[in-house]
């Protein structure tokens, strides 16, 4: 009786082995997909606050760079009306993405007749 | 020598008796069967009872393994089933890290978003992750570039944009960690 569930188990167990590339197979999707979604749900877009602050910059306000990361930003704008500028500074604050705006200069191109501005924004 | 054979002769005559030898034969054969029955049927019984629990062990083990196969044969089935999408897998969450890849689709999507690929240069920071600069230039559409970029096969996360309006062409400046998943 012995014999015969030890012999059973061995033909049993050489099943198993001719299954040992499905195996690794299947545990290569699971961690790949595990994996997958981990870095997903961690991922952080920035997508939503560059969308942001180019679409609120207006027609009035001309764009002559930008630096932005996740934490906020920092830009520097012209504009021929001073408020213009207050627009653009409640719009930002407006939104429900940016936390507070800090004018870091402002000065006038008196031969131009327009004001260049530098700012910055941290995100909420 | 004359004792011996008197004390030889004394028992076949004893034994002639039929009605004492079969008496003796019984008891002898109780005897036997006593020393080597009953007290040999002891340890005997001690291991059949402990096999009797190894059976049942082997027995269990044996329908585990049944079990095991039969939700091996599914796991092949359903592997043999997505078996193209691991490939789509493999694009999204690359297992290793090809640099011409990645010079690949960054000029791709640059393209698509009106600029032109200038240079990047990359860095595997961890065994997951991938830092890419890229310096691009041209009159593009910056909104558009960052959605590509993140909307794009491989996971991309935009960590700065440096971005600078020139009067013929604007020059962008971007770091971006890309995940891969190295295998170990």
């Amino acid at each position: 009786m012995i014999q015969y569930q030890k012999e059973w188990q061995g033909r049993l167990v050489e099943e198993i082995e001719t299954y040992s590339d499905v195996e690794e197979k299947a545990k290569r999707i699971s961690d790949k997909t595990v994996a997958y979604k981990k870095f997903l749900s961690n991922r952080l877009l920035i997508s939503d606050k560059v969308d942001y602050v180019m679409d609120n910059l207006g027609s009035e306000i001309e764009l002559n760079s930008i630096d932005i990361n996740q934490q906020g930003f920092s830009m520097s704008i012209t504009g021929k009306d001073a408020i213009d500028f207050t627009n653009l500074i409640v719009r930002y604050l407006e939104g429900d993405l940016v936390s507070e705006i800090i004018i870091n200069s402002a000065s006038l191109d008196k031969s131009e007749d327009t004001y260049k501005v530098t700012l910055s924004g941290n995100f909420k | 020598m004359k004792k011996v054979n008197e004390f030889l002769n004394l028992i076949r005559r004893f034994l002639s008796n039929e009605s004492i030898s079969i008496k003796i034969y019984i008891v002898w054969g109780l005897i036997t069967l006593l020393v080597f029955g009953f007290m040999g049927f002891l340890p005997v019984s001690k291991i059949f009872i402990s096999n009797i629990g190894l059976l049942e062990d082997l027995y269990q083990n044996n329908l585990k393994l049944e079990k095991k196969i039969d939700e091996l044969k599914i796991a092949k089935e359903k592997v043999e089933l997505v078996g193209d999408d691991i490939n789509v897998l493999d694009k999204f969450l690359p297992d290793e890290f090809l640099a011409q890849n990645y010079l690949v689709d960054m000029s791709v999507i640059s393209g698509q978003s009106g600029y032109s690929l200038d240079s990047v240069s990359f860095s595997n920071e961890t065994a997951n992750e991938v830092i890419m600069s890229i310096r691009i230039s041209g009159k593009g559409d910056l909104k558009g570039l960052v959605s590509k970029l993140e909307e794009s096969k491989k996971l991309n996360e935009i960590q700065s944009i440096k971005y600078n309006v020139g009067s013929r062409e604007d020059s962008l400046d971007m770091t971006i960690k890309s995940f891969i998943m190295e295998n170990k």
